[in-house]
């Protein structure tokens, strides 16, 4: 029996993945991110710089919206910045870290978010891009994350490259993948799931057995409670994309 | 990792693209006059938005989108329109939804974020009756609006290489001639029409806006032809005691409107939340194709106009309520989700 749930620990490896005094940006539809930011910045990285696509330079919001373009996420901003300034920030170099979603993604660290089957008669039409495609190359890390880990999300090839660039992790609820020399690799299962399920669940070879991820500790529960008491960070696995 | 090849790119992707200098001329033709811009929505609409426009709404997510004049474009049925799905939803879901768009160059806009998958969004593109046509992303799409606004064919960037999104985005790789490395062309994007939605603007055209901006300067820069709806008309005394808040000077404006909670259901900042008790009915009745014409037929055509409709959504009692959730009075309700197809 394990005190957290899939969204808990989801929520922790996202924090874990930024290092303090990192400048960090999510765009829309990422609530496990911002949490995760959030949860960063009151635990390991007090330094951070939190960028959203709100428009707001270290926002200081007093409700968690689900939707992550909704102006509570602009609230107690030290500043406002364009979205072009965001794009240009990250263009130039400047950007630490991104949070991406995707629907699928492959050995290679490439996402798919625009369609699965031909895209010019796809057998399910995806979000589409947004930012990815521009932001993945030139941010100087990358990290994907997905509510769901089966054989349709984690392929051996998606069906259409969104994007790709400079992916460096992609978290599950089952697993944390690394991209050694231009291939995702596994760098660790939860603790609540085997090698077997992950292995079974894995569009593409992995050779276990894995290191096991270590659990969130009492000090980053209690915190995570603080900054999300509502359990908007549950929210993507309650509905899912496609 | 990068595909480091030069792409000649693929004009069959290339959308909204006009040469710069037949741009100018037709630039040079307008009124720039400061005139009365006030019209009615009506007949804004009819005669901004014409059949096979390609057209750009403002705002992003479901964050101050003209949803009055989407409604309007509705109930004139003014079809074949091709839309530039920069990350707004519901205005062109809907749209869509009434079989007014046929082709979408698409960045995000299948999604309603953490909602799901839009249901008659996929219909339209899975059953082939609306085509996507390109990909591009949401900084493309501000780079294209810049590169039209600076009257320029194209804006350079180093991004997307090596992904297919660049192979259907109508954008040229050439050999950057002072580094000699590969560079990314975005086509420069000038919408037949663009509508934004702004807090407050005098009777000229002068648009204040309150929050995030998000891509409407450059946007109401590139466009052809520029439709504003306002929550709020206020004196020219008033824009001018706070210039600074002035973000489309009323030179770029072709038709203003006042339409007070012109963005229901979305989300207005600092004025009136997000709807969720109207989200809740337009996702249950987004599940299927008969849901979706009685939800036109019932909030958009036999109301007859924006009053109408408002009064259909609730009406004075539901707006206020809006406001004082905004306003931090009342608690956030709990979010509509989408429900299972049946």
């Amino acid at each position: 029996m394990t005190d957290y749930t899939p969204a808990d620990m989801m929520a922790v490896l996202l924090a874990r993945e930024i290092r303090d005094g990192d400048r960090v940006f999510h765009g829309l539809a990422s609530p496990l991110p911002m949490v995760a930011i959030l949860l960063a910045r009151s635990t390991h990285a007090p330094n951070l710089v939190y960028l959203n696509i709100t428009g707001a330079v270290d926002p200081t919001p007093s409700r968690l919206p689900t939707s992550t373009v909704d102006p509570a996420l602009w609230e107690g901003a030290r500043s406002r910045i364009t979205l072009a300034d965001i794009f240009d920030l990250n263009a130039r170099g400047e950007m630490d870290l991104v949070f991406f979603g995707a629907a699928q993604v492959d050995r290679r660290g490439r996402i798919n978010l625009s369609a699965i089957g031909p895209w010019e008669a796809p057998k399910v039409r995806l979000p589409g891009g947004a930012g990815s495609a521009a932001m993945l190359p030139r941010a100087r890390r990358a990290v994907v994350w997905r509510a769901r880990h089966d054989r349709r999300t984690l392929v051996e090839s998606v069906d259409f490259v969104t994007a790709s660039g400079n992916l460096d992790r992609v978290i599950t609820p089952y697993a944390v993948f690394e991209r050694r020399d231009g291939l995702l690799t596994l760098r660790s299962r939860h603790p609540y799931v085997s090698d077997e399920t992950v292995v079974a669940e894995t569009g593409f070879a992995l050779t276990p057995p894995f290191a096991v991820t270590a659990a969130p500790t009492a000090e980053e529960l209690e915190a995570l409670r603080r900054v999300d008491p509502g359990g908007v960070r549950a929210v993507e696995f309650g509905s899912r994309n496609g | 990792m990068e595909d480091t090849r030069f792409a000649g790119g693929d004009d069959r992707f290339r959308f909204g693209f006009e040469d710069p200098d037949a741009m100018r001329a037709l630039r040079r033709k307008k009124s720039r006059a400061r005139v009365e811009k006030l019209t009615s929505l009506a007949e804004a609409i009819r005669q901004g938005v014409k059949p096979g426009s390609y057209m750009a709404l403002g705002g992003l997510g479901e964050i101050r989108t003209p949803m009055a004049a989407v409604y309007e474009i509705i109930r004139q049925g003014i079809g074949d329109l091709t839309i530039a799905t920069k990350g707004s939803q519901h205005d062109w879901y809907l749209l869509l939804a009434a079989g007014l768009v046929t082709r979408i160059d698409a960045s995000y806009g299948f999604a309603d974020e953490i909602r799901g998958l839009s249901a008659p969004a996929r219909r339209a593109v899975e059953s082939g009756r609306a085509r996507v046509i390109a990909e591009t992303t949401n900084a493309g799409f501000q780079w294209r609006f810049k590169a039209a606004a600076m009257g320029l064919p194209f804006f350079p960037a180093r991004t997307a290489l090596g992904t297919d999104t660049l192979h259907h985005s109508g954008s040229k790789v050439i050999e950057d001639p002072f580094t000699h490395r590969p560079i990314e062309l975005l086509p420069a994007c000038y919408p037949d029409v663009a509508i934004i939605h702004v807090h407050r603007a005098d009777r000229f055209g002068n648009c204040q806006i309150d929050g995030n901006v998000m891509e409407d300067m450059e946007l109401s820069h590139a466009a052809k032809h520029l439709i504003v709806t306002c929550e709020r008309l206020i004196p020219e005394s008033e824009i001018r005691r706070n210039p600074e808040r002035t973000v489309i000077p009323f030179f770029m404006v072709d038709a203003l409107v006042e339409v007070p909670y012109g963005a229901h259901p979305g989300n207005m900042p600092c004025l009136y939340s997000f709807d969720e008790d109207q989200w809740r009915i337009w996702l249950d009745a987004s599940l299927t194709d008969e849901g979706v014409a009685g939800y036109l037929a019932n909030y958009v055509h036999e109301p007859g106009n924006f009053d109408g409709y408002l009064e259909r959504v609730g009406g004075l009692a539901r707006l206020r309520a809006l406001e004082r959730i905004e306003a931090g009075l009342d608690p956030y309700p709990p979010v509509a989700t989408r429900r299972a197809a049946p």
